[in-house]
């Protein structure tokens, strides 16, 4: 019974050559759009590149101080100090690390220049991260106790500082200092939200130390256990040492607030508003996401039941026909669903490879720096998934109407 | 010996817009024996079609009582109606209704579809009622392929193919030149003749309606005996 | 003509809901876009209130810890060397750069009424030399250095909000910001300009205020420069000021980067997703389109015996044409209207800064084109092929 739906599904796409190419249109834009909007959200949160082992460890990032009446407080990411006293002593994790966000640095080559994004680290970030070397090494703990000024770069700006020549033992003017290259990553994209990068130099290699005397300033710590049930354990001792602030001023401050997230909490919160909230929302993000989607699904879904309706009374001599030889109402119903549902699934794969060609071309736009995105089964699952949601939604109505029509009037009107 | 295996009693059927009422037919007796082949006649808009709805239970009585093979009809669920109809009757209309989207073989399938049949039995119980109309060479064809008349013997082939008890035929020869139209009263009699399947058949051609064994005269929703 | 449409449109009611919330909702879709697009369009003609052209930013960095009296002793040098530069023609210390997605903003009071604007402060000379333009009183210059009282200029747009019909030379305004010690600081109104709209061509008009920023104070922090170089210079120019400066102030971090480039990524951020929600909205209407038009087709053949009707009672080929056409804007018309009820709550209930009056009127005339567009676009080919039909041809099909 199954396979006859699916053969008159068949032929009735092929027979209505211009309905069949308006719904699949409409279906493969829509899902296409909503391919690429998951891939890349879903490229910011997963375990990839660098980031593979990110199921291993929390991130601080946000620290507010205030004073208790809240009326005067002072936000960024952590300083150094703040890393020393709450972060860098804490004894549950298995390894600690931290890195700077990027800032803009000036490379000069021949008379152009070049802006890339530099990023310090500690020598532990290369042990918690997994960057691909292509070739020498990673920033080691001597490089950070003797502050030296010794860089890793990745492969693009390689080639653009050194052409294409291996840069590892060369040196190269950062800042109007001089650097020496110990390593050459491969490029990580833009959106990787820590291991992003151009240039990562020792965070002790500044031309000053001041920064090690601030509570505010551009750090995120990364709080890695080799056994990823132990990172609530981790989260617990952090959020408790908060309680044990001592500001150098006591006067001025005398709270500070501040969470150790996943990647998914982190992104959540910095959309959801909820830097400082002990709950980061997600739940409420993944709720807003399905219903931003649905409601993008909308326009589409209106436009494939109109035309269903429309087309009721072309196939009215068929659905008469059908009844008079014995079909019950839920034999065509189902009948109609599923050719609906072919439709949807068909336009579905479609939509889905054309998200990946956008995909493509945004990765070839160069419009996210180093973007590459990977695209996996659980997107392609969620895209069929929304596919058979939007099939069945569109499919219900004109199906219920047609399969209620009056087999006699259905006959007369044809 | 013969029994009734059609049977209308006091059957009356009003069809009803907003504004007004039109009576279609107005308490109808009839009698139908199996194996019987009976022509309904009468001028347009006299309620012959409505009748031939009624018989087949694509429509339900306003009044009165049908019962087929002694079952009366009443309150039946879709479901329960779909089988009956399915089982007991066969349809051929006058403008044939074969669905332009599917083949010949695929069109007279369609009443087996709705029973638990396997697709080499509904294939073969299709090729053998296309055999039967004389239509084994045009399996693969659409609809839109064949003339008239071929068009016509698909749609009694579909009606025959479930070993129906009962052919309801609405003016089945209406659109057919007059030789078309001879040949399907042939193959119509032919079924009634060999297998004795009772054969109830709307006409206002009186040539036509002579060939069967019984003639109802209907004018203005009622019998005229 | 008209009412028998309405008629016709009104007995079909059922099929007719579903085709007007998809042109509601199509409709809905251009205009929150166009509105958006509106707006945009609409604040890159005003006026930007500066000139950027061949003038770099410095940004003073690396100095994570405090600034010392030794760093405001290597800015004086700084600015003497950079000011001495052949091909410099001006440079001055600002507090924030333009084409920044930065801002420092507090509450502004007087008189008891609070409004905010956003803050910065130059050198003397800096507002001339960018060319900010002096409605009433006077800049600030060197002789303020000695003036105990700090010296404000505001825009107009400020002194319209704060002060009406007021003068507002010479009158002390209240600063109520949370960030600094002193809860309160008084400032002295010294004259009005213009504007400078610090976040760019396409960032919101907002209230300004500049102060002067204290150069002879050597602990006062500095955190950008702004030069101007000669015309028609290339990167090297970036390259000689900062090894220039790097030169001098050997802890600090400085980055130089042309304003025009900086203005050209800001613009950038607004206008790629405007164009990717186009694209969306585009393809979308496509869709739509596509729909609309099946549908038509769909009702024209199945209505073949109504419109034969009425070719046999004596409708011309042109009126059957005009009734197709004519149904299908009637419901275009009806789906404007209720979009556009949808429309304007928006703005009247001032949620989304896009959607001010303007910009929401020139959003429903773009919506009700389009969509009349569309739907006439859509219902030419079916409405000619209803047309075409003789009335026999259409009688018959029954």
């Amino acid at each position: 019974m199954f396979k006859n739906y699916l053969v008159t599904a068949y032929k009735v796409l092929l027979r209505r050559k211009f309905f069949s190419f308006v719904n699949l249109f409409g279906i493969a834009i829509t899902l296409a759009v909503l391919t690429v909007i998951v891939t890349m959200l879903q490229n910011y949160v997963k375990p990839i590149g660098a980031e593979s082992r990110s199921p291993h460890f929390l991130a601080v990032r946000n620290v507010r101080l205030t004073n208790e009446e809240r009326t005067s407080s002072s936000t960024w990411n952590a300083g150094y100090r703040f890393l020393e006293r709450h972060v860098l002593n804490l004894e549950t994790p298995d390894m600690i690390g931290f890195y700077s966000s990027g800032s803009e640095g000036t490379v000069f080559i021949d008379g152009t220049k070049l802006s890339p994004t530099v990023v310090r680290t500690d020598a532990n970030f290369w042990k918690i991260l997994d960057y691909e070397f292509i070739s020498g090494r990673p920033i080691q703990a001597d490089d950070e106790t003797e502050g030296r000024t010794v860089a890793v770069l990745n492969e693009s700006m390689q080639s653009e500082i050194f052409g294409d020549q291996d840069a590892v033992g060369r040196r190269f003017t950062l800042n109007g200092r001089p650097f020496e290259v110990v390593g050459v990553v491969e490029d990580e994209p833009e959106m990787r939200m820590h291991s992003s990068g151009e240039i990562w130099v020792p965070h002790s290699s500044t031309a000053d130390q001041n920064y090690r005397n601030e509570w505010i300033g551009g750090f995120t710590a990364l709080l890695y256990a080799e056994d990823p049930n132990r990172l609530p354990i981790i989260r617990d001792e952090f959020v408790d040492g908060l309680a044990y602030f001592e500001y150098d001023d006591p006067e001025q401050y005398q709270r500070v607030e501040s969470t150790a997230d996943t990647k998914f909490e982190m992104l959540v919160r910095d959309f959801m508003n909820s830097r400082f909230e002990e709950d980061s929302k997600a739940g409420l993000f993944l709720l807003a996401m399905f219903g931003a989607m649905i409601a993008f699904m909308f326009l589409p879904t209106i436009n494939l039941i109109n035309l269903n309706i429309s087309r009721i009374l072309e196939r009215a001599s068929e659905i008469g026909v059908r009844k008079a030889f014995g079909a019950p109402t839920t034999a065509l119903v189902a009948q109609f669903l599923v050719e609906n549902l072919v439709l949807s699934l068909l336009g579905g794969v479609i939509g889905f490879f054309l998200g990946v060609a956008f995909l493509n071309l945004i990765e070839a736009s160069g419009l996210i720096a180093y973007a590459n995105f990977e695209i996996d089964l659980v997107v392609f699952g969620a895209a069929l998934f929304m596919m058979i949601i939007f099939g069945l939604i569109s499919g219900v109505y004109p199906a219920l109407k047609m399969a209620r029509m009056h087999p006699v009037a259905a006959l007369r009107r044809a | 010996m013969t029994q009734s295996i059609i049977e209308l009693n006091q059957v009356s059927k009003t069809y009803s817009t907003e504004r007004i009422e039109t009576v279609a037919l107005h308490g109808v007796d009839l009698e139908v024996q199996a194996g019987e082949m009976l022509s309904i006649m009468g001028p347009s808009g006299c309620g012959k079609s409505t009748l031939l709805n009624l018989i087949g239970l694509l429509d339900e009585p306003t009044e009165g009582d049908i019962a087929l093979f002694g079952e009366t009809i009443r309150n039946h669920s879709d479901k329960r109606m779909a089988s009956l109809r399915n089982d007991a009757i066969g349809f051929v209309f006058q403008s044939f209704h074969l669905i332009p989207d599917l083949r010949v073989v695929d069109n007279v399938e369609i009443p087996l579809l709705y029973r638990n049949l396997g697709g080499k039995e509904r294939r073969k119980l299709a090729l053998e009622a296309l055999e039967r109309v004389g239509l084994s060479s045009r399996v693969n064809h659409f609809p839109t392929q064949l003339s008239g008349g071929q068009q016509q013997r698909v749609a009694i082939a579909r009606a025959i193919v479930g070993r129906p008890k009962i052919i309801l035929a609405d003016e089945p020869t209406g659109n057919l030149d007059s030789h078309m139209g001879d040949e399907i009263m042939q193959i119509l009699t032919g079924l009634n003749a060999d297998i004795g399947t009772t054969v109830v058949m709307v006409t206002h051609d009186r040539e036509k309606a002579e060939r069967t064994g019984r003639i109802v005269r209907i004018f203005d929703g009622q019998l005229v005996h | 003509m008209f009412k028998h449409l309405f008629k016709m449109i009104w007995n079909r009611k059922r099929e007719n809901a579903l085709v007007l919330i998809e042109l509601v909702t199509a409709f809905l879709v251009i205009f929150f876009i166009a509105a958006e697009a509106a707006h945009n369009w609409w604040l890159y003609r005003q006026p930007l209130g500066f000139e950027y052209q061949d003038t770099y930013e410095i940004r003073i960095g690396g100095l994570a810890g405090d600034w010392s009296e030794q760093d405001g002793e290597s800015l004086h040098q700084v600015l003497g060397a950079v000011r001495s530069h052949d091909l410099v023609e001006w440079a001055h210390v600002a507090h924030m750069g333009p084409f920044r997605n930065w801002q420092w903003t507090s509450d502004v009071t007087h008189d008891g009424r609070v409004v905010d604007s956003m803050f910065n402060q130059f050198t003397d000379g800096a507002p001339q030399d960018l060319g900010v333009e002096l409605v009433e009183g006077r800049w600030f210059d060197e002789t303020d250095a000695a003036n105990p009282d700090r010296v404000v200029l505001i825009n107009e747009r400020l002194r319209a909000q704060l002060f009406g019909d007021e003068n507002p030379i010479g009158v002390d305004i209240r600063n109520r910001s949370e960030h600094t010690e002193n809860p309160e600081i008084g400032y002295r109104v010294i004259g009005v300009f213009r504007d400078f709209r610090q976040r760019g061509e396409l960032a919101e008009l907002r209230n300004y205020t500049i102060g002067r920023f204290p150069i002879e104070d050597k602990e006062q922090r500095a955190l950008t420069m702004l030069v101007k170089v000669q015309p028609g210079l290339d990167a090297g120019i970036e390259e000689d000021l900062q090894s220039l400066i790097q030169g001098i102030a050997r802890n600090w971090v400085v980055t130089v980067t042309s304003l025009e480039s900086l203005k050209r990524i800001q613009n950038r951020e607004v206008i790629l997703p405007l164009t990717v929600a186009g694209l969306v909205a585009g393809f979308l209407l496509l869709m739509v389109a596509f729909g609309l038009f099946g549908v038509l087709w769909q009702n024209v053949t199945r209505r073949t015996d109504e419109l034969g009707l009425r070719r046999a009672v004596g409708a011309t080929r042109h009126r059957i044409y005009r009734q197709i056409v004519g149904e299908i804007l009637v419901l275009a018309l009806l789906a404007v209207a209720a979009g556009s009820l949808i429309g304007i709550q928006f703005p009247m209930l001032g949620t989304f800064s896009a959607l001010n009056w303007q910009s929401a009127i020139e959003a429903l005339l773009v919506g009700g084109a389009l969509i009349s567009a569309l739907c006439l676009v859509c219902a030419l080919y079916p409405a000619w092929l209803a047309s075409k039909r003789s009335p026999a041809d259409a009688l018959h099909y029954e």
